[in-house]
C-alpha cells in the first residue's frame, strides 16, 4: 500500500483537467503579453526564397559532386521515387507557414493532454513513493512541457 | 600570471581540481559494485533526480557546445530544435510508452528486450548496429572535443587532452560502472550549468541585451531574417525545415533516440522504481529546456561579437567567445564545464557500449554456439575488460575516424540511417500483438536499406541535408514492411507476449502480476 502524507489528498481526473486548463490560460496570457510587449514584439518575416526552381523541379546535386554511390542510386531509384516525392513536396508547399507553429505547439499540447487526461492515473503514477499532488507525474508532465510551448510560441 | 598554455594559473587549478574530484567520486562508487547488475544498471537503485541529471549530461557533449552554437551561428535559433522539439515530446512518449516495459522486464539493454519480443536475430542486429554506432561516435567525440575545442582555444596538444580525458573517464567507468557514471554526471551537470549560464550572461551583456541582439542581427541583412524563427518554411534550403523538424525529428528521430538509445534508456533501467524511471525522464526533459539557452544563444551572440568566422569556421564560435569574454577564474570554470560535458558523454557511451557487447553480442554468440550464459562474476570481469579495451581502442582510432566533414550534421545523418526503422520495430513490438519475429527482422533490414537509398539518391527533397526527411520516410516504410510481413507469418503465442505488449500490461492484471514476479525473480 502506498503511504499517504496526512492532510494532502491526491488529484482526481477532474482536478487534473482544471489544473491543465488553468495552466493553459496562464500560458496563453503570458504569450499574448510577450507578443504585445513593444520591446520584444517580433515583426513578420517573409517566406524564405523557394528552393524549388521555376520549373517546379526539386534541386539536383551537381554531377561533379556526386559520388559513385549517388550516381548508381540516381540511375536506379530516382525515376521510381521522384514522382512520389514530387507529389508530396508539392502538397507540403501548399501548407501555409502559420501551420508550422500550430503543428509544433500542437505536438506539445497533445502530449500533455494524452498524459494528463487520457492515460490511466494509476498507470501514470505506478510505483510512486507517496500519494500526493507533488508526486503526480501528470502535473510534472504539464510543468515540464510548459516552457517549451512558450518558446515555440515566442520564436514563431 | 598567465601560463604558457594561455590560461591563468587559477584556471588550471580549477580544471585540475575538477578532474581529480570527478575521478575520486567515480572511484568511491566502486564500493557499490559487487555484481554485473550493479555494474550495468546500478543495482536498480537510482533515484529520479539522478536519472534526470544523468540523461541530460549523457546526451550533451562538449561537441554540442561547439556544434550547436556553430549551427545557430549559420542557421539561427532553429538549431535549438534538437533540444526542444527533439527532446521533450519524445521523453514524454518514452516515459509512458517504452520505459515501463523496459524497466518491468528487467532487461539490461533494448536489444535484449527486442530479442524477447521478436527473436535473437533482431536482438543481434540491433545490438550490432548500436555497438558500431556508439563505437564510432565515441571515437569521434573524443577527437573532436580534444582538437576542435581544446586545441583551438588553449593550444593544447589534442593527443594529450584526448588521453587525459580518456584515462580519467575510463578509470572511473571501469571501477564503478553505471553508478559512478550517474553520480559523476550529477556533479558535471551542475558545473556545466554554472559555466554555460555564465557564458550566456556575459554574451548577452556584451551584445547589449536580448532586444539589441535581435535588432543587430536582423540589421545585418536578409540572410539573417530567419535567425529568430524556430520553424522554418518547408522549402528552405537549410537542413531544418519545419516539416522535417516536426515529423522527422519530433515524431521519429527524437522518439527513437530517447526510447531506443541504450545510452539514454540505461539510466531508467537502473531506477529504483517504475515511478523513478518515468519521473527521471520527465525531470531530464525539464532540465534539457535550459541547454539551448546555454549553447544556441551564445552562437547567436557570436554573429555580432565574432563576425568574421564565416560558415566554414562557425564551430569556432564558442571557443572564440570564451577567449574574448571570460576573465581568469571564470574561464577555468567554463573549461571545467566543457571537460564535464566531454567526460560525461564519453563515460555514458562507454558504459552502454560495454553493456551491449556483453549482453547482445557476446551473449547471443554464446547462445547460438550452444554455450551456457555468462556467469555473474564473469560478466562483471568481462564488462571491466571490455570497458578498458573500448576506451583504449577508441582513443587510438579517434583521429582517423574523426576526419570527416561538418560535425553535427554528420552524426545526425548516421543516426538517421538507423533510427527510423529501429523505432518502427520497437513501436510495433510494444503496441501491436500481431507483430511477429519475421516482421520485425524484415522491417529492420529493409528499413535500413530504404534509409540508404533515400539518403544517397539525389534530387528527392528540397533540403540540402535531408536527414530529417530520410528518418521520417524510412520509419513509414519500415512500419509498412513490418505490418505486411507480420500478417503473412504465424502470430506469436500469447504466453510469449505476456507482459511485453501494451494491452497485456495495461489491462491484464494477471500479466502485471506475472511481470512483477519476473522482475523480482
Amino acid at each position: 500500500m502506498i503511504p499517504r502524507r496526512s492532510g494532502v489528498k491526491d488529484m482526481t481526473r477532474t482536478e487534473c483537467v482544471i489544473a491543465c486548463c488553468m495552466i493553459a490560460v496562464a500560458n496563453l496570457s503570458l504569450c499574448l503579453f510577450l507578443g504585445a510587449h513593444p520591446a520584444i514584439a517580433q515583426t513578420a518575416t517573409p517566406d524564405a526564397a523557394p528552393a524549388v526552381t521555376a520549373g517546379g523541379q526539386l534541386p539536383m546535386m551537381p554531377e561533379s559532386e556526386m559520388t559513385w554511390v549517388n550516381k548508381v542510386c540516381k540511375a536506379i531509384f530516382y525515376p521510381v521515387l521522384y514522382p512520389f516525392f514530387k507529389l508530396v513536396n508539392d502538397l507540403l508547399l501548399k501548407i501555409p507557414n502559420w501551420m508550422a507553429g500550430f503543428c509544433g505547439v500542437g505536438l506539445f499540447v497533445c502530449a500533455m493532454f494524452w498524459v494528463a487526461v487520457i492515460l490511466n492515473k494509476d498507470y501514470v503514477n505506478h510505483g510512486r513513493p507517496y500519494k500526493t499532488i507533488f508526486t503526480d507525474l501528470r502535473l510534472w508532465t504539464v510543468i515540464s512541457m510548459t516552457p517549451h510551448v512558450l518558446v515555440y510560441f515566442y520564436f514563431r | 600570471m598567465e601560463s604558457a598554455m594561455g590560461l591563468h594559473f587559477i584556471d588550471v587549478i580549477i580544471i585540475v581540481v575538477y578532474m581529480i574530484g570527478s575521478l575520486a567520486l567515480g572511484i568511491y562508487c566502486t564500493r557499490f559494485v559487487g555484481s554485473a547488475e550493479d555494474f550495468f544498471i546500478a543495482g536498480k537503485s537510482l533515484p529520479f533526480w539522478a536519472i534526470g541529471f544523468s540523461i541530460v549530461t549523457s546526451d550533451i557533449g562538449a561537441v554540442d557546445f561547439v556544434a550547436v552554437a556553430g549551427a545557430a551561428y549559420v542557421n539561427g535559433v532553429s538549431a535549438a530544435n534538437f533540444d526542444w522539439m527533439g527532446s521533450m515530446p519524445a521523453m514524454v512518449i518514452a516515459a509512458f510508452v517504452f520505459v515501463p516495459y523496459f524497466w518491468r522486464s528487467g532487461v539490461f539493454t533494448i536489444p535484449e528486450f527486442l530479442g524477447r519480443r521478436y527473436n535473437t536475430a533482431v536482438q543481434f542486429i540491433n545490438g550490432l548496429i548500436w555497438a558500431v554506432v556508439l563505437f564510432f561516435m565515441l571515437a569521434i567525440m573524443q577527437w573532436l572535443s580534444a582538437d576542435k575545442l581544446m586545441h583551438t582555444v588553449l593550444g593544447w596538444n589534442p593527443y594529450i587532452t584526448l588521453w587525459i580525458t580518456a584515462g580519467i573517464t575510463g578509470i572511473y567507468t571501469f571501477s564503478g560502472g553505471l553508478t559512478a557514471v550517474v553520480f559523476t554526471d550529477v556533479v558535471q551537470l551542475i558545473v556545466m550549468y554554472v559555466g554555460g549560464m555564465g557564458l550566456l550572461a556575459l554574451s548577452l551583456w556584451e551584445v547589449g541585451g536580448w532586444s539589441a541582439l535581435h535588432t543587430k542581427i536582423l540589421a545585418l541583412g536578409p540572410q539573417y531574417k530567419d535567425h529568430f524563427t524556430l520553424l522554418l518554411p518547408h522549402n528552405t534550403t537549410g537542413p531544418f525545415p519545419w516539416t522535417g523538424i516536426v515529423f522527422g525529428l519530433g515524431l521519429v528521430m527524437a522518439v527513437a533516440y530517447m526510447s531506443g538509445n541504450q545510452v539514454i534508456v540505461q539510466r531508467t533501467l537502473g531506477a529504483r522504481s517504475e515511478w523513478d524511471a518515468k519521473g527521471g525522464m520527465l525531470f531530464g526533459g525539464l532540465l534539457k529546456f535550459f541547454i539551448p539557452l546555454m549553447v544556441a544563444l551564445p552562437g547567436l551572440c557570436a554573429i555580432i561579437l565574432v563576425p568574421n568566422l564565416g560558415r566554414e569556421n562557425a564551430d569556432r564560435a564558442v571557443p572564440e567567445m570564451i577567449r574574448l569574454l571570460m576573465p581568469a577564474g571564470l574561464r577555468g570554470l567554463m573549461f571545467a564545464a566543457l571537460f564535464a560535458a566531454m567526460m560525461s558523454h564519453i563515460s555514458a557511451s562507454l558504459n552502454s557500449t560495454t553493456t551491449i557487447f556483453i549482453t547482445d553480442i557476446i551473449g547471443q554468440l554464446r547462445n547460438w554456439m550452444g554455450k551456457a550464459p555468462v556467469k555473474e562474476k564473469t560478466a562483471l570481469r568481462l564488462g571491466r575488460i571490455i570497458t578498458a579495451a573500448l576506451i583504449i581502442s577508441t582513443a587510438l582510432l579517434a583521429k582517423p575516424i574523426a576526419d570527416r566533414e561538418q560535425i553535427y550534421v554528420f552524426m545526425q545523418t548516421i543516426l538517421s540511417l538507423f533510427q527510423g526503422p529501429l523505432l518502427a520495430v520497437l513501436l510495433l513490438g510494444i503496441t501491436w500483438p500481431r507483430a511477429t519475429g519475421y516482421g520485425g527482422l524484415a522491417g529492420l533490414v529493409l528499413g535500413v536499406m530504404c534509409c540508404f537509398v533515400l539518403k544517397y539518391t539525389p534530387g528527392l527533397f528540397p533540403s540540402e541535408e535531408p536527414f530529417l526527411f530520410v528518418a521520417w520516410w524510412s520509419f513509414v516504410f519500415a512500419m509498412i514492411v513490418t505490418v505486411v510481413v507480420s500478417l503473412l507469418t504465424k502470430p506469436e503465442s500469447e504466453e510469449k507476449l505476456r507482459g511485453l505488449v501494451w494491452s497485456s500490461v495495461v489491462r491484464d492484471e494477471d500479466a502485471q502480476r506475472a511481470l512483477n514476479n519476473r522482475v523480482t525473480q
